[in-house]
């Protein structure tokens, strides 16, 4: 088929690379989040704050502090979604994969599941986060005009209408 | 993570799908035959009455699934008019249901030519032919004894293919199992002539 546009209904390595991607933006954007925080309250930076459970907790500054990194990230992976992802009904599963995966971590490096209420809270809540800012960067773009090329008139064609996969819009606009 | 395993799942089990038409005159019986085929495979299926089908224009579609296969039926009207229409899903299919009307003596005459330039077609080199003596139930039909020699006299137009004539009555549904049975085994010997669409899309 010409183009080659995901013709595969089920693509295995993109949906792992995207799940890879996904979680190296996670990781990343946490870890730049941590360490500004960080330097606000004076606290040493290490690998404790992204992934000990006690270091979260609302009494302590560093606490609260870690606490608003990791809902800040939740705002800059869903721009992560939005350019990896790129599809409205894929940004839940991604966004539970990556926190499936962060808690996999955790429990590594703690050696038990989170006990207190207040990082599942949390997450439930950058889980809500993500996903819902996302899927509305996504539908933002899946809601755009397609542009067809060869005569004046802009066909009212949605993104997301076109056979529930969707056209890449051209880099640049080309005048006829 | 979802889409990945999901994906994973239909495609372990994921079914070949085959397109069988069902071809014949008007008033041949063909989507009774349809109606019929559908009652016996699909559980809970509740069957349009017999009284209710009338003259098809247009197709109609009927899926079952059977024998660790998805048989697509497509029943196309047989009306003079219609017939040049069922040229362009030859290419399509795996098999094709060729229904006569046995106790029509009158139009057995023009059931054969109907037939000879169906399989005379270049898209339907190899693909099973079934030929169903429909309306076995009426008591002055034609029987297959009588039905089989018409068509033979198109051997040679047939070719090599794997070829069968039925009695069926798509009223009881007496023959319908047996037709269906030699189909899919049919299809499933001619797979590799005619594989099933989509082969790579996962």
């Amino acid at each position: 088929m010409a183009g080659g546009f995901r013709y595969k209904i089920w693509d295995p390595s993109l949906i792992i690379s995207q799940i890879i991607t996904m979680q190296a933006v996670y990781y990343v954007g946490l870890g730049l989040w941590v360490a500004v925080l960080d330097l606000f309250t004076g606290h040493h930076r290490s690998l404790d704050s992204m992934f000990k459970y006690q270091e979260l907790q609302v009494k302590e500054v560093h606490g609260r502090a870690v606490m608003v990194a990791f809902i800040l990230n939740a705002l800059t992976s869903s721009l992560g979604l939005w350019k990896v992802v790129q599809r409205t009904k894929q940004c839940l599963d991604f966004t539970v994969t990556a926190h499936i995966l962060h808690l996999l971590a955790s429990w590594c490096y703690n050696g038990h599941l989170p006990s207190q209420p207040s990082v599942w809270l949390l997450h439930l809540v950058t889980i809500t986060l993500m996903c819902v800012l996302g899927e509305y960067l996504c539908m933002r773009t899946e809601m755009q005009y397609i542009p067809i090329m060869n005569s004046k008139l802009t066909v009212l064609s949605q993104h997301h209408l076109v056979n529930f996969t969707h056209i890449e819009r051209p880099k640049q606009n080309i005048q006829t | 993570m979802f889409s990945l395993f999901y994906g994973l799942y239909k495609y372990l089990f994921k079914k070949d799908e085959f397109f069988v038409l069902i071809l014949g005159l008007d008033n041949a019986g063909k989507t009774t035959y349809l109606e019929a085929a559908k009652t016996k495979f699909t559980r809970g299926y509740k069957g349009l009455s017999p009284n209710k089908i009338t003259t098809t224009v247009g197709q109609n579609v009927g899926g079952i699934t059977y024998a660790g296969i998805k048989l697509s039926f497509w029943d196309l009207g047989g009306q003079e008019e219609l017939q040049p229409l069922w040229e362009k899903y030859y290419a399509e299919c795996h098999a094709v249901i060729y229904m006569v009307d046995s106790a029509d003596r009158d139009r057995m005459e023009e059931s054969k030519e109907a037939f000879d330039r169906m399989i005379s077609s270049e898209n339907l080199t190899g693909v099973p032919l079934l030929v169903l003596a429909n309306k076995q139930d009426i008591p002055d039909c034609m029987g297959v004894r009588e039905v089989k020699p018409i068509f033979n006299q198109s051997a040679e137009l047939i070719g090599r293919r794997d070829c069968m004539v039925m009695p069926v009555s798509a009223l009881t549904g007496a023959g319908v199992d047996e037709g269906i049975d030699w189909l899919v085994e049919c299809i499933k010997r001619n797979a590799e002539v005619r594989p099933p669409p989509n082969h790579d899309d996962t």
